[in-house]
């Protein structure tokens, strides 16, 4: 929107939103980090953060993470745009591949965490709408559960198998293979 | 939401329909296939409409022709599903293509197909459509208008949503030789057909052997007779590779077929067997695991007389039409029986999927199809 366009540039840079948990806790975090998340966004540009953004669905332990997260990918994202646009020379490229590999090494160790904590994380990155987050953790999920036979996904997420024997037959009989 | 409740430990039901079709959509194939049999949830959410789309897809079934001179039009075209059973994925009559009735398909390559339509005037124009969201796109004229060229079509949505439509310009000796010469290349991206002068070295094929083609890596391959290779051309007509096969002695040139599975290119043949005292011949699967090589592994090899149910079969009865591009195993007509077999590989066995009823139609090709029902393929009108 060209509300921003009005402003110095610098001074939204440093302007600082107040993101509120569930449980109310009080998070002061950049524009520049909020903004990852596309639910906010939104609001800021339509104005409506004055007072704190409040997240009824996020839980303050999930949201310290989640900022943790935007706070690190938002850093890259100023890094990458700085980098295409006026640098393109070797030891740029060296530094940028470092970072890259520094961010890898960041959202490995960001997903170290138990089952439960990952669907919060789900959860929150869908509804904050935080691509590059949903991405990583649904990655994550589904690397877990790759190769897994249904009983094995039942056990994993206290599933009941409420199939007849005859339905699960039929749907094994259709593809025969996929459970080989 | 309190933490370390009962709900909170079995995360799975606090997830919504589309975030568990978000991470399912990031698995191979094989995973929600499988899936299904979690409960009727998973079951009903895997193959829901909406969903089916942001999920990967298999093998769902096969076009093919009949011709039999007690019925008119003689040749007709069906559509059965891989399971041999059910009511058929696609309705076979593309009726929702202008002028349906006067269409022939000439390939299918995931989840697209391309068609010639005939026009009232003699002429023909090449129509790239989706049968499973029943879109569709009329292609402009290329410079070969009013000859009848074997076209293929290459698309790959994994790599983009733009196609390529290859139309082979040959030329015909007297001794049944024919020439591929270049080819004209249509790119939806461009919407315009592009000449190629051919960059292959040799590339003669024989007409009484199939016309068997693919489309994998991006690349567009073909079996030549002249010296058993594969030639491949890029969808720019670029890059041009010949790919050596291994060379068979006798080799029965009808049985010839070039696949691909689990990412690989397949090349399948009959060959007279050396160990046989008798006149046998044995159909030999071999696959070629280092693209970029022309190292070809023997994967496989069965007696023809086993796949057509026939002891004492001694030469090939069938004609194959597919390899499952997920497990190992060929799809094939006998033609003993017109019927539509598969053949599993590593449990050798023979399983019947359905009856042609009639002859298979000689002229016109069983086309494997894996249904894509994501919607707006780019480069359509």
């Amino acid at each position: 929107m060209a509300s921003a366009g009005s402003g110095d540039e610098k001074a939204a840079a440093a302007a600082m939103i107040t993101l509120i948990s569930s449980d109310n806790e009080k998070f002061e975090v950049t524009e520049a980090t909020a903004t990852l998340s596309q639910t906010i966004r939104h609001m800021i540009e339509d104005g409506c953060t004055d007072g704190g953004v409040p997240l009824p669905n996020v839980t303050s332990k999930i949201l310290a993470r989640v900022i943790e997260y935007c706070k690190k990918h938002a850093t890259a994202a100023a890094g990458e745009e700085g980098s295409s646009s006026s640098f393109s020379d070797a030891a740029f490229l060296e530094v940028d591949r470092a970072f890259l590999e520094e961010l890898e090494e960041f959202d490995d160790a960001f997903l170290e965490v138990d089952r439960a904590t990952l669907f919060d994380l789900i959860l929150a990155a869908n509804y904050l709408d935080i691509k590059g987050l949903l991405n990583l953790t649904c990655q994550k999920v589904a690397d877990s559960v790759k190769g897994k036979t249904p009983e094995q996904i039942r056990e994993m997420y206290n599933i009941v198998n409420d199939l007849t024997p005859e339905e699960e037959a039929e749907i094994r009989r259709e593809t025969q293979w996929a459970f080989e | 939401m309190a933490a370390g409740s009962k709900e909170m430990r079995n995360p799975a039901t606090r997830l919504t329909d589309d975030l568990i079709v978000e991470i399912l959509s990031r698995l191979p194939v094989k995973s929600p296939c499988r899936f299904r049999c979690v409960s009727k949830l998973w079951r009903g959410l895997i193959s829901h409409p909406d969903h089916r789309k942001n999920l990967p897809q298999t093998l769902a079934g096969f076009f093919y022709h009949t011709t039999s001179r007690e019925r008119f039009p003689e040749s007709a075209r069906h559509f059965t599903n891989v399971t041999g059973w059910g009511e058929p994925l696609i309705r076979p009559s593309l009726s929702f293509l202008p002028g349906y009735a006067d269409i022939d398909i000439l390939d299918c390559c995931n989840g697209l197909l391309l068609c010639r339509s005939r026009t009232a005037a003699g002429t023909a124009r090449y129509i790239v459509c989706n049968p499973a969201t029943e879109e569709w796109v009329a292609l402009p004229e290329s410079s070969q208008v009013g000859n009848i060229c074997n076209a293929r079509l290459g698309f790959d949505p994994a790599v983009s949503l733009h196609f390529n439509v290859f139309e082979f310009v040959e030329t015909e000796d007297e001794s049944g030789y024919v020439c591929i010469n270049g080819l004209e290349i249509y790119s939806s991206k461009t919407r315009e057909w592009a000449f190629r002068v051919s960059g292959w070295s040799g590339s003669y094929r024989d007409t009484s052997v199939p016309f068997s083609t693919v489309f994998l890596n991006g690349f567009l391959h073909v079996f030549i007779t002249e010296y058993q290779s594969v030639l491949a051309v890029d969808t720019e007509g670029k890059a041009w590779r010949t790919i050596r096969l291994p060379w068979l002695e006798s080799y029965y040139g009808d049985s010839t077929f070039i696949g691909q599975s689990q990412g690989h290119l397949y090349y399948l043949n009959s060959v007279e067997d050396d160990d046989s005292k008798y006149f046998q011949h044995k159909l030999k699967v071999f696959v070629l695991e280092d693209y970029a090589s022309d190292n070809w592994v023997l994967k496989h090899s069965v007696n023809p007389s086993k796949l057509v149910g026939m002891s004492g079969a001694s030469y090939p009865m069938h004609i194959t039409i597919a390899i499952h591009p997920e497990c190992n195993m060929i799809f094939f007509v006998s033609d003993l029986d017109s019927t539509i077999r598969c053949y599993d590989m590593d449990h050798r066995k023979v399983h019947v999927i359905c009856n042609m009823g009639c002859k298979r139609d000689r002229l016109k090709r069983c086309l494997p199809y894996v249904p894509l029902y994501l919607e707006s393929i780019a480069g359509w009108n």
